[in-house]
């Protein structure tokens, strides 16, 4: 029985230390001067820790401008997602109509294209709208990519929530407007808190498209943080850093809410 | 579960309908359907930038291409070989890590809470992470390696095509298994305790509860799982274009089907060809889907 | 996915099956459709005529320019001048990095952007992007008449001309003088021959440091390596008709002498296997984690910078000793090049005759190191007592310095680095490697070529 705790326990540090070391490396890798970590035998003295590299990256407006760019493309997208996801998922969830599954199915299979194939067309409609590298065109691209995933979990949560509150509110006078947002809306909490987070990282973490569809305008924190490794820029520490930033607000965001996303996971799984 | 048709008739709740609905799909629509069709039209077409006066209409011969090249089978293989470690093996992870975190003990939540981290980690800075303790000059895996003492000298782990498609795994299933191991948890947690209790009557031991109670009763979770897990590993991409520069590996060691899509049509500027690679990797991506619902998918209802 | 889901989605998914089944059916495969017309680069096959120089006016116009980032020079300063001195408004101008460059300027000349006036380019993409019609043909009196020969090759194509080379780059020796002192060797002569090198990497090879390193870690670094090594041994990549010449006599000597020098010799620091960046060599040789490296010349930069081991009076800069010639050496010039899309071609003609001009290359050669591209700048005496260096440059073009930029560039790289790599992991013997890529290389060519 003790060597059993003893190897549950002895697991459960294992998997601690595997979840935190590759990130706490980075994080480590970042405070320190380069020329610590150049040499071939490192040199981890706390005495040299230092913020050096963050006070470099976060005073140059060329790092700066991709995250304010990045902060507000993925809440305008996941605003969006969730106002428009929501209202749609609730009619899958609760209507059934014609062609309905087809929908469905339709709108997941544009999670298989890759994106790869997206780029000219994406690029090429853009432009015609004149939302090439804009913040708009941006936002509009994310949405349509992450609607179906909002979609998809959202019909999942909406479907835990028992038909007859619905019911009795409508015996109440209710519209069907206000059904959703007397009875289901707050019913719903977690599964919206754990959707907008995932929309959120999803829209924050992009890079592909990001990639190719902005340039000087828009410039976003994903591609900016990947141009630290290039032919002719190669800084390790500054690629650390930028890592650690770009990671932090989603990472801030999971941990905070990570009450709200365990719950919504586990109402969504269930119905799995 | 099934569904329950509410009070239809009502054009009231029709209306609410379709506007309520409508523009999640319009966006959709029209945000994917033109690139979709344009990409299948250019697959229709021999379309290189390079050869301009070249480009011809040939219906679906860039497939039958497709279908004899050697260079995209070798990609294929990657990705497959791959898929089955991240797949099958993420989601056996996950299934440990949800049974060793399945009962209560001091620290759980604080586990529980530590698992949001990878999946927090955009894939970006997924590939810098790796890249910073592989790398063979400056990695920190070789440096501590080589202060247990352990190696002589440094591992070129991003060198060995063997070594970096391990590395390029290894990150995969980093990220991604933490989410799979909580969705997992929590499928876990709806499975009603009195079934434990009856096996557990009949004679059943810890594991024998394990294989024969939770592991059906993850059925339907499982398959999700493996689907959605299928899905991101055929399409990765980001990781692989930070850990290996945007080249794909030592001697192609790393590049999947995506990543030779991608240099198809970015690199050598041979679109149709490219476009018509994407298509068959999503048809790919469609037929794991159909084959993960068709093996695992209830075939009579479940009394649960 | 609830049962009722299940048991739709298996309906609707095999009645698309069938559907699509029925649709492939109808799709005819029409006969062979390969070997299209050849390579036209004949300038008027596209882009239309040769840009010529008018005189008009330009005051006002508005340009912008997309560049790599390579010259801070132009931000620090140049622009301003070059607004000044020609009335011309730069709108924009953007330094991007250079791996995301190519695929950037791919996406939008694919959709025909002309919201970019001036390219960065270099041998692969004058090639590359011009073969496609994407960049503007320049007359002749277009072209300054100095102009360095591996420089103006670098904005050219199949003898179009492209653009105008605003740096020219080749790679030279460094080498690492106190190490060679501490193993014995002068340290003020470099190696002249490829045995005497080898002698001096093997005997500066101590303790974990080896003599010698260099990046063939991806693509582009495989066939720099392996161009280098060819035209070390005496020999060229293509014959004058573009029939490529990979595994000639030449090409395997070349590749096997890398291939002694990491097992044989055990004097390359088998890191080289996955140094990606010529920045990523530079750093390690400029930190003192290497003896010898082939390098650009921002290496001398990088080397005689604050904070690295090594310094100006330590560092030994030389040609590159030759296997079966004196030497030979790899050119790495870029240059600007007028996006056939743009609307204001001749006030991007201006930027690029800017670029090539006396004032902006004394900056860029001052200030960064690098190497000039007209003749007149390379024997003005200033440039030599700004950049010593300079004087290997003069001696380094009076040999073989090639780049060999083909539109088939990207597909050459990406298959003669797995066959690069069989032969330094000695998966295969060099000649065989190099048959293989040789014979996968033709069929591509000779699509591009006709």
């Amino acid at each position: 029985m003790i060597a059993r705790t003893l190897i549950h326990r002895a697991l459960v540090v294992l998997l601690v230390l595997y979840l935190v070391v590759p990130f706490g490396w980075m994080v480590v890798y970042s405070a320190f001067p380069s020329s610590n970590l150049r040499s071939v035998r490192m040199d981890l003295s706390p005495a040299d820790l230092t913020l050096a590299s963050y006070t470099a990256l976060l005073s140059d407006s060329t790092f700066l401008v991709p995250i304010r760019n990045s902060l507000i493309v993925a809440a305008a997208t996941t605003l969006i997602c969730m106002a428009l996801g929501s209202l749609c998922a609730y009619v899958f969830a609760r209507f059934r109509f014609r062609g309905q599954q087809t929908l469905l199915l339709g709108m997941m299979a544009v999670q298989a294209i890759p994106a790869v194939v997206l780029a000219v067309p994406l690029f090429v409609l853009l432009r015609s709208f004149g939302l090439y590298d804009s913040m708009l065109g941006m936002i509009l691209t994310y949405t349509a990519f992450i609607l179906p995933l909002v979609i998809w979990m959202m019909v999942s949560f909406f479907e835990s929530i028992p038909v007859n509150l619905e019911k009795a509110a409508r015996v109440d006078g209710c519209t069907r407007l206000g059904i959703v947002r007397r009875v289901v809306l707050p019913l719903s909490g977690p599964g919206l808190a754990a959707t907008s987070i995932f929309a959120f990282i999803t829209a924050w973490s992009d890079f592909f498209l990001a990639k190719v569809l902005t340039s000087n305008n828009t410039p976003l924190l994903p591609v900016r943080t990947a141009a630290f490794q290039g032919i002719f820029a190669m800084d390790y520490t500054a690629a650390a850093t930028a890592g650690v930033i770009t990671a932090l607000p989603v990472l801030v965001l999971a941990l905070l809410a990570q009450k709200w996303i365990v719950q919504g996971i586990t109402e969504g799984a269930v119905k799995g | 579960m099934t569904r329950r048709t509410l009070t239809a008739g009502e054009r009231g709740d029709r209306r609410f309908a379709i506007l309520a609905a409508s523009p999640a799909v319009l966006t959709i629509g029209a945000l994917f359907l033109y690139p979709l069709l344009y990409a299948v039209m250019l697959s229709l077409y021999q379309m290189n930038d390079k050869l301009p006066g070249a480009t011809q209409f040939v219906g679906l011969w860039n497939y039958a291409q497709i279908a004899t090249d050697a260079n995209f089978r070798q990609a294929l293989v990657r990705t497959l070989v791959f898929s089955i470690f991240t797949v099958l093996g993420g989601v056996a992870l996950a299934v440990g890590i949800a049974r060793l975190l399945q009962h209560p003990f001091r620290g759980r939540n604080l586990a529980r809470v530590l698992l949001l981290v990878p999946w927090a980690v955009p894939p970006v800075v997924n590939g810098i992470m790796w890249k910073l303790i592989f790398d063979g000059t400056y990695g920190v895996a070789n440096s501590a390696l080589a202060g247990l003492g352990l190696i002589g000298r440094p591992i070129q782990w991003l060198a060995d095509p063997e070594l970096i498609m391990g590395v390029l795994i290894l990150s995969e299933v980093w990220k991604l298994t933490p989410f799979l191991a909580l969705m997992t948890i929590a499928s876990m947690q709806a499975i009603p305790s009195n079934i434990y209790r009856a096996a557990a009557i009949d004679g059943a031991g810890s594991w024998a509860q394990f294989w024969k109670v939770t592991l059906p009763n993850l059925r339907g979770t499982l398959m999700f799982l493996l689907i959605v897990q299928s899905m991101w590993s055929i399409k990765v991409f980001d990781t692989i274009y930070v850990l290996t520069g945007g080249s794909g590996g030592p001697a192609e060691a790393t590049t999947t089907v995506n990543f030779l899509a991608y240099l198809t049509t970015f690199s050598y500027l041979d679109r149709g060809y490219g476009a018509a690679m994407s298509i068959t990797i999503m048809g790919i991506v469609i037929a794991t889907t159909i084959f993960w619902i068709l093996l695992l998918g209830r075939r009579k209802e479940k009394s649960t | 996915m609830s049962r009722t889901t299940l048991s739709t989605t298996r309906r609707s998914l095999l009645g698309a099956g069938a559907a699509a089944g029925a649709l492939g059916l109808a799709a005819c495969v029409p006969p062979d459709s390969t070997t299209p017309g050849g390579g036209g680069s004949d300038g008027e096959a596209q882009g239309g005529s040769a840009l010529v120089p008018e005189d008009a006016s330009l005051e006002g116009t508005e340009i912008s320019i997309l560049d790599d980032n390579t010259n801070l020079v132009f931000k620090e300063g140049l622009i301003e001048t070059f607004q000044q001195e020609t009335g011309i408004i730069v709108k924009n101008y953007e330094m991007a990095n250079f791996n995301d460059l190519h695929d950037r300027f791919a996406t939008a000349f694919a959709a025909q952007d002309a919201s970019i006036d001036v390219v960065m380019t270099w041998a692969g993409w004058s090639a590359e992007f011009g073969q496609a019609g994407w960049l503007q043909e320049l007359s002749p009196e277009a072209i300054p008449d100095d102009l360095i020969r591996p420089a103006l090759d670098a904005v050219s194509w199949d003898s179009t001309v492209y653009g105008l080379p605003k740096f020219a780059s080749v790679q030279t020796m460094f080498w690492n003088k106190e190490h060679y002192a501490a193993a014995g060797l002068d340290p003020d002569t470099a190696p002249e021959t490829w045995d005497e090198f080898v002698e001096a990497a093997k005997a500066t090879t101590i303790d974990g440091r080896y003599g010698y390193c260099c990046d063939m870690g991806n693509p582009a670094g495989a066939y720099q390596n392996f161009l280098r090594s060819l035209l070390l041994a005496g020999g060229e990549l293509y014959t004058a008709d573009w029939t490529p010449q990979l595994d000639s006599e030449a090409g395997i000597e070349g590749l096997t002498k890398m291939v002694e020098l990491l097992h044989l010799h055990k004097a390359m620091d088998p890191a080289s296997l996955q140094i990606t960046n010529a920045s990523d060599l530079i750093e390690v040789f400029s930190q003192g984690r290497t003896s010898s490296v082939f390098n650009w010349p921002f290496q001398w930069a990088s080397a005689t910078a604050e904070g690295a081991v090594t310094s100006a009076e330590t560092t030994g800069n030389g040609l590159i000793p030759g296997i079966a010639v004196r030497s030979a050496s790899i050119d790495g010039s870029e240059g600007y090049a007028i996006s056939t899309f743009s609307t204001n071609k001749q006030a991007a003609l201006k930027w690029l005759q800017f670029a090539s001009g006396a004032t902006a290359q004394k900056q860029i050669v001052e200030k960064e190191g690098w190497f000039p591209v007209s003749q007149a700048t390379l024997e003005d005496p200033a440039t030599l007592e700004a950049l010593p260096v300079v004087a290997t440059y003069e001696q380094a073009t009076e040999h073989p310095v090639q780049r060999y930029g083909t539109p088939w560039s990207n597909e050459l790289d990406q298959l003669l680095s797995v066959q690069v790599f069989r032969a330094m992991n000695q998966e295969a013997e060099p000649a065989e490697a190099l048959k293989t890529a040789q014979q996968e290389l033709l069929p591509i060519v000779e699509k591009y070529m006709g």
